[in-house]
């Protein structure tokens, strides 16, 4: 593997919150000079069956990707799954888990718009709703701008779905770790130093949760990252380097949804790549066409 | 600044001296003069381009003359006339064997 | 493009966030663009991130009026080491504060007992404060007492920066209130100002003083004779290059007491040149801006116009190290015409010709300019006095700064070297003896007489006293075996100089040599 190509190994589909089809994606990452890529949608493998196929023998290469949203008692994760086999049935499980938890968490959110606000949603929609590979707040903002509960997607957000509190459950990340492992896979942690949307993670906190990862058996970090100032990357690969941790990089492209273009991995030159994104990348599967 | 050219051959050790003998160039001298001086009984100092001595130089002159007048002998020759006017002064005229040289 | 950020930024609304600040840059890719960040009180990472995204189509962002918490976050992430993130700045009011001192970018107040703001005229004063205070820790790392600026301020429209200066008084306070201490204050103005142009300026770190004065000279050509006008030109241009710092308005207003400290303050006109021009600008400060009206100084100083006089005087005298009265009158005249071409210049740029004073004053500067100038022909002096550590390396300085002096009287090379033997003895005794272990300064003063020729050359130093006459001559006539090398270049020095005497005085050793050429 020629390391000093360009590689994106944080994407997402319509298979989970981006607006590329799987022939789209292939085609922006061939336009960006991407040499090696994957898709890590949220909480689904769907991508890992549908993008092998369409691949050409001139390039781009592919890895099986996936991004779990897990959550324990001490914070927030986004755990990237890499090379699995998707019909390996370790991973399906933890999908499948997470899906379930997540109906029931849309269904207890609708729930709650209904006894708090009088809002009701038709059988149909919900159904339709429910019938969705991920479905979340985006989904429900949306449902109910077009039922006129709410004037915009925004102001659903702000009135209404963040402001209602309630214990759910998640996947843990113990079980993400393990579900991708015993599928063939290297669990990564996602852009480390931003837990969820909105926490910081540095230092000795940074240090606390990465020893508590590595003992479930996590792996590997994303060290280059679109949303990284130097310092923060910088951050990253030392604590890749103390542990003996892989490394990889990944943009987190949305398609439209989000401001970021295929390949910005944040601060890279990817001629020095660190000897944890050569382990990486010697070590991980890689699907050719 | 002080350039030394040095020429040793049976016994005999000529140094050639240009430019300054003062408190700065004068240990080179005497390194030189002591690193040369085994199994050396005539010692000639030419002084056709020496422009300015001090009492640092005229130091290493006396030591040298001193451990030369038990081996052999020391010259010093062409010797400018303001630093003949300092031999004169100091008495070194008298200590020194001052030669005209060919 | 400026963008304002306020409240909060977290996830809840950072896509919104980011979809308006698109919305405002549309269409100006790459165009400069502040964030404007005086109203926001916290943002997250995901915050963070929408700032990373937008300062990848504008590289040259950057964030202002940040708070202490945000730029604590801004820090941490390192947002601070790739962007100009600028904190927000504390507001001061200079109500009823004393103004301390006056330059040429900004006035300065004390605004509590412990600290002074220097005010900027310029409402757009932030890269010259920023300059101001780079020049100020090159003076301090050279090693020029001075005071660094440790906080920039809003003050009214403008920006001011915070010094600390405690309990310190400016010399021209002290000569207006204390006039028995003149002298002192001679002494310390002049030490300073020669630790100052002692000092060698790494190139490019400081304007060019020649330069501005080549632009002044050029002004004032258009304004008298053109014979005269080419030569002044051609005298500033045979000015050498020089990398030796000056202060460029180096008045007793600049100088402060604080406790025992002697310290320089306002550092905006710092640059590198020949001390003429540093010569000049004293002589404006002390006597040219006044010549026409005395009672100008007294407003801007605080004393009157005898007073300055005198301590211009003075100060001359001690810089240039010589009481030759001939001499002083000649380097105080070299600066006259340097002084008087910029302030016909300043006067002219004014508009003051619109004006009878103006007029009047212009025609007095030029008829002094056009006397000097046809008696002047070169603008450089020498001082007459070296001061530096007394240490085996700077024997050469020495060796040089004498060479010079005595070259300037037309000294025959023989005469030449046996001063330099003399010199060499005497400063190497010095070196080795006065302060040994510990080092110390010793003072070389050459000055040359007319009538009949004569040079003299004084050394002084601080350290053991020490009379190198008292030592008997050693015996010449003996021979070498029985010769020691001590006393000998005692001995040298007496034989080679025509006098030779000793003094000890306020705890110092004064060596004078003499010799007739």
């Amino acid at each position: 593997m020629d390391y000093t190509e360009k590689i994106d190994l944080h994407m997402h589909t319509v298979f989970s919150d981006g607006t590329d089809t799987p022939e789209e994606i292939i085609a922006r990452v061939r336009e960006s000079g991407i040499g090696l890529f994957s898709v890590t949608d949220h909480d689904g493998i769907k991508a890992a069956s549908a993008i092998p196929p369409l691949l050409s023998e001139d390039g781009p290469a592919f890895i099986t990707g996936v991004e779990f949203s897990c959550r324990d008692g001490e914070g927030k994760y986004h755990v990237l799954g890499y090379g699995y086999d998707p019909d390996a049935l370790p991973i399906r499980k933890i999908v499948e888990r997470g899906h379930r938890l997540r109906i029931k968490k849309v269904r207890a959110r609708l729930e709650l718009l209904r006894t708090n606000f009088g809002f009701s949603f038709p059988r149909e929609d919900i159904e339709e709703l429910l019938s969705q590979d991920n479905p979340g707040k985006p989904h429900i903002a949306n449902l109910m701008v077009r039922l006129g509960y709410a004037a915009s997607k925004e102001q659903a957000f702000a009135d209404y779905l963040n402001r209602m509190k309630f214990n759910s459950e998640y996947v843990r990340p113990e079980d993400a770790i393990r579900g991708i492992a015993e599928s063939g896979g290297i669990p990564v942690l996602a852009h480390p130093c931003y837990g969820d949307g909105d926490q910081l993670i540095l230092g000795e906190d940074m240090d606390r949760r990465l020893r508590r990862l590595t003992e479930f058996g996590l792996k590997g970090v994303e060290g280059f990252y679109s949303g990284f100032t130097p310092r923060l990357c910088r951050e990253t690969l030392s604590f890749a380097e103390r542990y003996g941790l892989y490394v990889t990089a990944g943009s987190d492209y949305h398609g439209k949804n989000k401001m970021i273009a295929p390949g910005d991995t944040g601060p890279v030159n990817a001629a020095d790549a660190p000897e944890g994104l050569r382990r990486f990348l010697a070590d991980v599967k890689i699907i050719n066409g | 600044m002080l350039n030394i050219k040095k020429t040793v051959e049976n016994g005999k050790a000529a140094f050639a001296l240009e430019g300054r003998l003062d408190t700065v160039t004068a240990p080179d001298l005497e390194k030189e003069i002591m690193g040369s001086i085994d199994g050396v009984n005539e010692l000639a100092l030419d002084f056709a381009g020496l422009d300015y001595i001090s009492s640092a130089g005229l130091r290493v002159l006396l030591a040298t003359q001193k451990i030369m007048n038990g081996r052999g002998g020391m010259t010093v020759s062409n010797v400018t006339g303001s630093i003949m006017d300092i031999f004169e002064v100091t008495g070194f005229s008298e200590i020194l064997t001052i030669v005209q040289a060919e | 493009m400026i963008i304002n950020l306020n409240g909060r930024i977290d996830s809840n609304n950072a896509a919104q966030v980011e979809n308006d600040i698109t919305e405002q840059l549309s269409g100006r890719d790459g165009a400069p663009v502040e964030i404007d960040a005086s109203g926001l009180e916290y943002i997250s990472s995901a915050g963070l991130r929408v700032l990373l995204r937008v300062r990848k189509t504008h590289p040259d962002m950057r964030i202002t009026g940040v708070n202490s918490e945000v730029w604590e976050i801004l820090d941490m992430t390192g947002f601070t080491e790739m962007m100009e993130v600028e904190k927000a700045y504390r507001v001061v009011s200079i109500e009823g504060c004393e103004e301390i001192g006056r330059g040429a970018n900004g006035t300065i107040y004390r605004i509590d007992r412990d600290n002074v703001v220097k005010v900027y005229n310029n409402a757009d004063a932030l890269s010259d404060i920023q300059h101001e205070r780079e020049v100020a820790k090159l003076a301090l790392i050279l090693g020029i007492p001075t005071a660094i600026s440790y906080d920039v301020v809003r003050v009214g429209e403008s920006y001011g920066s915070v010094f600390e200066l405690l309990n310190a008084r400016s010399f021209s306070k002290i000569l207006a209130n204390e006039p028995e201490r003149m002298d002192w204050c001679v002494k310390e103005y002049v030490d300073l100002l020669r630790k100052i142009h002692a000092t060698v300026v790494p190139e490019g770190k400081l304007p060019d003083m020649k330069e501005t004065a080549l632009s002044w000279a050029r002004f004032v050509r258009d304004y008298i004779p053109a014979e005269a006008g080419d030569k002044l030109l051609s005298l500033v241009e045979a000015i050498p290059h020089d990398d030796h710092m000056i202060h460029g308005d180096y008045h007793t207003k600049n100088v402060e007491l604080q406790n025992d400290e002697v310290l320089l303050i306002d550092m905006d006109t710092l640059s590198v040149g020949h001390p003429i021009f540093e010569l000049a600008s004293m002589f404006n400060a002390f006597i040219g801006f006044s010549e026409y009206d005395h009672d100008n100084i007294l407003r801007f100083q605080g004393f009157d116009f005898e007073t300055g006089s005198a301590f211009w005087h003075k100060s001359l005298e001690a810089y240039l190290g010589t009481s030759c009265e001939t001499k002083i009158r000649e380097v105080e005249d070299k600066a006259r015409i340097i002084g008087y071409t910029r302030m016909i210049r300043r006067t002219v740029m004014r508009g003051e010709t619109e004006t009878e004073e103006g007029r009047e004053k212009i025609k007095m500067w030029t008829e002094e300019l056009l006397g000097l100038l046809k008696k002047t022909d070169t603008l450089l002096f020498s001082r007459n006095e070296l001061e530096l550590e007394a240490v085996k390396e700077n024997l050469d300085e020495v060796q040089l700064f004498v060479g010079e002096r005595i070259e300037e009287a037309d000294c025959p090379p023989k005469a030449q070297m046996q001063i330099a033997v003399a010199v060499e003895e005497i400063f190497i005794n010095i070196a080795s003896y006065a302060y040994a272990p510990d080092k110390g300064k010793a003072t070389v003063r050459v000055e040359v007489s007319e009538n009949p020729v004569t040079v003299t050359i004084t050394f002084v130093d601080h350290g053991v006293p020490y009379d190198p006459l008292a030592k008997e001559d050693p015996d010449v006539t003996l021979p070498a075996e029985q010769r020691e090398i001590g006393g000998l270049g005692i001995f040298m020095t007496k034989k080679i100089m025509d006098d030779v005497t000793y003094a000890y005085r306020d705890g110092q050793n004064i060596l004078m040599l003499k010799k007739n050429l």
